[in-house]
């Protein structure tokens, strides 16, 4: 539902960081526990970039993973999950982190 | 690059609680589903505790903020307009000279357990309300809200004879997605029940006010 919004600062940010330069490309990282649903986040971008140099821009989107650390036998592993036990041990003392974010990863500019 | 949606939802968080501590005000917010009992939870809670504010987000109606305790100075409604969540912004409509009359304001945000985890609003302390109706498999199901929360408000448990609900089960889940979470039991039917519950937000809203040389009894 607010994916159009994180659209619109993602089209302001690029602008930004890339005055008056036309844009081919966009990528960025979902996180699988952003909140962010990634086909309603493209819906957006198409919307947002009207009118815009980023008018021609696809958006490529990777996930973003979360990483976990086990406690009882410090596997480290990612997951896509917001919690699981431990795939080495089964242990239930698994730390996780991250995931959590939408990350401007790069811009691709006309030549 | 290095553009980040949470580093920028964090910035407007942190303006607004700035804001909140310019004001000497501890502010608690209250995220959950609709119906999972925050209005009146918040309602319960406010003769048990000192003067205090409340600010109502909702996407419609004018409902939920009549009738409250002398306790509560001022409530205010902020219509989202169908939008799903607070956002840090909307609450500068508060004007400084409520914010001057209470050390403590009550924030509740849209019922929703998605939208408004992903989008804090500069409250001190952000408590997740989850009632037993709604069954322990709920804290799993939106992890994010799990996530973002400081307290694991469990509310309306004199429901508890009447349904399903595995206490341990709600703990174990929510302290393994967030190992800092506290986990607290609330009936606001009952005054006795109240108390665990009143207590914790007092003993934080003490805390940071005395940290800011301020007595909060006052």
């Amino acid at each position: 539902m607010h994916e159009l919004g994180v659209a619109q600062q993602i089209v302001a940010e690029v602008a930004r960081q890339a005055p008056d330069q036309k844009i081919s490309e966009v990528g960025v990282e979902v996180g699988v526990l952003s909140g962010v649903v990634v086909h309603a986040l493209q819906y957006g971008f198409g919307v947002a970039k009207l009118g815009t140099l980023l008018e021609e821009a696809t958006l490529t989107v990777a996930t973003g993973l979360r990483q976990a650390e086990c406690a009882n036998c410090k596997t480290e592993f990612q997951s896509d999950q917001a919690w699981s036990c431990c795939p080495q041990c089964q242990s239930d003392r698994v730390k996780f982190r991250g995931g959590d974010d939408v990350r401007l990863l790069f811009i691709e500019v006309v030549e | 690059m290095k553009w980040s949606l949470k580093h920028q939802t964090q910035l407007h968080a942190s303006a607004q609680r700035r804001h909140f501590d310019t004001h000497q005000c501890y502010v608690v917010e209250l995220l959950g589903s609709p119906g999972c009992g925050k209005t009146s939870l918040i309602r319960a809670s406010i003769p048990l505790m000192g003067p205090c504010g409340v600010v109502n987000g909702e996407m419609s109606s004018f409902h939920d903020h009549t009738d409250f305790d002398p306790n509560c100075k001022w409530t205010m409604h902020i219509d989202t307009s169908n939008r799903c969540h607070l956002e840090a912004r909307d609450l500068h409509a508060i004007p400084d000279e409520n914010l001057d009359r209470v050390p403590f304001v009550f924030v509740e945000n849209v019922g929703n357990l998605v939208c408004p985890t992903s989008c804090p609003i500069g409250a001190h302390l952000r408590v997740l309300v989850l009632s037993v109706a709604e069954g322990a498999d709920k804290l799993a199901k939106y992890p994010v809200a799990v996530l973002a929360a400081d307290v694991l408000l469990i509310s309306k448990t004199d429901l508890l004879p009447f349904v399903s609900f595995d206490l341990e089960q709600a703990r174990r889940d929510a302290q393994r997605l967030n190992p800092l979470i506290s986990v607290l039991q609330v009936n606001d039917q009952d005054q006795n029940l109240l108390r665990p519950w009143v207590d914790h937000i007092q003993v934080r809203a003490n805390a940071y006010h005395l940290s800011r040389g301020l007595c909060p009894w006052h």
